[in-house]
């Protein structure tokens, strides 16, 4: 059986809304991260390879299997959804209990696997508390252990790290890079911190459509002289705003450290070249294909 | 297992408890009296053994005019669209009643109207030597009339109307005017008969699995929707629908699991209230021999299907559109088939309602027990529909149907958050 995803000419439509435009993309063992804005599809297309949602027309194979055998599709798949809970009555224990049984695990199997999760998502200390009693980041990490609770060959996680605090956001990040050794995780997020933390392989979405795909470096190497910085006096900020895309402004009292992307070189006077980091390459990405992007300007 | 995952589920949510609260209630409050003493046998002599139903249009044509002249010289018509209700005629309505009783009756308008010795019936209360009050009853006084020479089926026609003329339900409808009309006081002899087939040790479970069922059925008929619906939606709720649905089980397996798990729960209190009735029945007959085989049977016939039925729809309408609808279409359609029945005598074919609300009985019952069949095996072929229908709608939403209706949904309680946040500010 093949460890890759392939998605070849993919639409949907939402009545006569196209949410997926003609999406390929292959996607290999390991960490592979979906970036774009809210509203891009990434939902959509992750709900589509997780057999919840139907695809208009192209074809999806996951790991050999035709999206539309949706059981057999559900029995290698864990996925993790953007705004999930579960039963707050019952402990974190009994959810994953039930939630193995409704993936037709025996017995055993379950309490074997449930152990070695909660230990692996340091929650074997709650097992007893009942959901309504967890934090974020402790739900969030209950959520993976359900995703992975039947060891599927395919983790679809969307949005995992909203709302975490920073600490949190480190440990959950660190929890998938792991469960990425073993099968293909797809990481759906439009922090560009968690992508440029954990995957190699990305690919970047806006309005449906799949607008970039390659590694991290080669997305930032994209943007190579690309990026500077400046100081200038607080009253020059409008004139920089107006014309270039600001990724970045620290003010310091009558001046302010503006980074910006801009195509040549800039006709602002001290501005320098700098390293683009993945933020700045995201926002060029955007740029250089013709989306409208803020930086620095009001949106809308 | 999960059957086993759901009961406890359903077990321990506030809405079964609300549920079992009721239906044990209901059984106490309905059937606890007709538990403290055994049916008495009728003793020769007695002032009074009850009444009987017969049809018969010498007894039925005249207490219906007595009384239609009755309410006409009241100036109102009671009816009982589920509550009681005086209605009052417009003129012309009015006049068509006069003409009818002129027809009936053979007074014409000027001497009904012009009539002012009228007085209704009730009771006049005088002291005794002690300073006690003694109620005595007088009889209504009427003008005299003679009835006139009406065929029954005219008679039934001019009912019709009449009931019509008042809104429905009155006492003249068809369906009520044999029960209402036509009750004749019973023999010695024919009490007898009837206490002796009841007493029959075939009969006499049966006697009192009717009466229970009669009881229970008013609240089986419409109040498992409000926990069905409700725990239906228990994943929509905690926000793991997607979880559920992203799993291997089938839709099939999922939705007749959770459904026979609803329903068997929900049989729970029934079945305990029974061996209740059963243990105290026992208690109130010593020495007699019962024959509960048959009785539970003809009890699990009647009750199930509404369990079945009401939770099948509320499963299939809470999945298609949202629990609110199906509690509304339950009551609705409760509500009307309670507006349909009579207490004693009414079992049709497809009234949800199957009331005898009586503990003898046993001929009356005999009569309808064809129409007994039918009905209750329409609602378990409609539980059946319905649960198919609920899988079919479950396992389309699991592939990404109805997805907008939900994006509707949710845009919907967004707007209607953003109001109440904006009138808060």
């Amino acid at each position: 059986m093949q460890d890759k995803i392939i998605i070849e000419n993919v639409n949907k439509f939402y009545g006569r809304k196209q949410a997926l435009k003609n999406v390929n993309l292959t996607i290999e063992k390991g960490m592979f991260g979906l970036l774009g804005r809210n509203g891009a599809g990434k939902t959509t297309l992750m709900k589509t390879l997780a057999a919840l949602h139907s695809k208009q027309s192209g074809s999806i194979r996951v790991c050999g299997i035709p999206i539309e055998h949706a059981k057999e599709i559900r029995a290698i798949t864990g996925y993790l959804p953007q705004d999930f809970s579960m039963y707050p009555s019952m402990s974190v224990w009994e959810a994953l209990d039930y939630l193995g049984v409704l993936s037709e695990m025996g017995r055993d199997d379950r309490r074997q696997k449930i152990e070695i999760l909660l230990e692996r998502v340091n929650l074997t200390e709650h097992r007893n508390k009942k959901i309504r009693g967890l934090s974020g980041g402790m739900k969030r990490r209950l959520g993976i252990a359900q995703a992975l609770l039947h060891d599927p060959k395919v983790l679809i996680v969307d949005e995992p790290t909203a709302g975490l605090d920073p600490e949190e956001r480190i440990r959950f990040r660190n929890l998938l890079c792991e469960v990425a050794e073993e099968r293909i995780v797809l990481l759906s997020t439009h922090i560009v911190g968690d992508i440029e933390a954990t995957c190699e392989d990305i690919a970047i979405m806006h309005e449906g459509e799949i607008l970039w795909q390659g590694t991290v470096e080669q997305l930032i190497g994209n943007a190579n002289g690309k990026v500077y910085t400046v100081e200038v006096e607080n009253q020059r900020l409008p004139e920089i705003k107006k014309n270039y895309i600001i990724t970045a402004m620290l003010k310091q009292g009558k001046t302010t450290h503006v980074r910006f992307i801009a195509d040549s070189q800039p006709a602002v006077s001290g501005a320098s070249p700098e390293k683009p980091g993945c933020e700045d390459a995201y926002v060029y990405c955007l740029y250089q294909k013709g989306c409208k992007v803020y930086g620095g300007e009001e949106a809308g | 297992m999960l059957i086993v995952k759901e009961w406890k589920k359903i077990v321990f949510s506030l809405m079964f408890v609300l549920y079992v609260a009721v239906t044990v209630a209901m059984y106490y409050t309905q059937l606890g009296g007709e538990l403290h003493t055994p049916e008495p046998e009728p003793a020769p002599g007695m002032s009074d053994y009850g009444t009987e139903v017969k049809e018969d249009a010498a007894v039925i044509m005249p207490a219906a005019t007595e009384e239609l002249l009755r309410e006409y010289l009241m100036g109102y018509y009671v009816t009982y669209p589920f509550f009681y209700k005086e209605v009052k005629l417009k003129e012309n309505d009015e006049a068509r009643m006069a003409e009818i009783l002129g027809e009936l009756t053979g007074l014409s308008r000027e001497e009904l109207d012009g009539y002012t010795d009228f007085r209704d019936s009730g009771y006049d209360i005088t002291s005794d030597e002690n300073g006690n009050p003694v109620y005595t009853y007088r009889g209504a006084v009427y003008p005299e009339y003679e009835m006139q020479p009406v065929t029954y089926e005219h008679f039934r026609e001019l009912m019709g109307e009449v009931d019509g003329m008042l809104g429905g339900n009155s006492s003249y409808a068809l369906k009520s005017l044999v029960n209402t009309f036509s009750r004749v006081p019973k023999t010695y002899e024919t009490a007898l008969a009837e206490y002796q087939t009841m007493m029959q040790p075939a009969n006499l479970g049966k006697a009192y699995t009717r009466l229970y069922c009669d009881y229970m059925g008013i609240i089986l008929a419409v109040i498992p929707v409000f926990a069905a619906a409700f725990l239906w939606m228990a994943d929509k709720r905690a926000h793991m629908q997607a979880l559920v649905y992203s799993r291997k089980i089938s839709s099939v397996k999922l939705v007749c699991i959770r459904y026979f798990a609803l329903v068997s729960v929900m049989m729970l209190p029934v079945v305990l209230t029974y061996l209740h009735m059963i243990v105290k029945v026992e208690g109130l007959y010593p020495g007699q021999s019962i024959s509960w085989l048959p009785a539970i049977g003809l009890g699990l016939y009647w009750l199930l299907p509404y369990v079945l039925s009401v939770t099948a729809v509320a499963v299939f309408l809470s999945e298609l559109i949202g629990p609110m609808f199906a509690i509304f279409v339950q009551c609705i359609w409760w509500f009307l088939s309670l507006q349909e029945s009579q207490l004693v005598g009414s079992i049709t074919r497809w009234v949800l309602l199957l009331r005898h609300n009586r503990l003898g009985g046993e001929e009356i019952f005999a009569r309808q027990f064809g129409d007994f069949l039918w009905n209750r095996g329409f609602y378990l072929v409609l539980s059946a529909v319905c649960l198919m229908l609920a899988v079919l709608v479950f396992d389309k939403k699991r592939g990404g149907a109805f997805a907008r209706k939900e994006r509707w949904s949710v845009a919907c309680k967004n707007i209607f958050r953003n109001r109440k946040n904006k009138s808060a500010a």
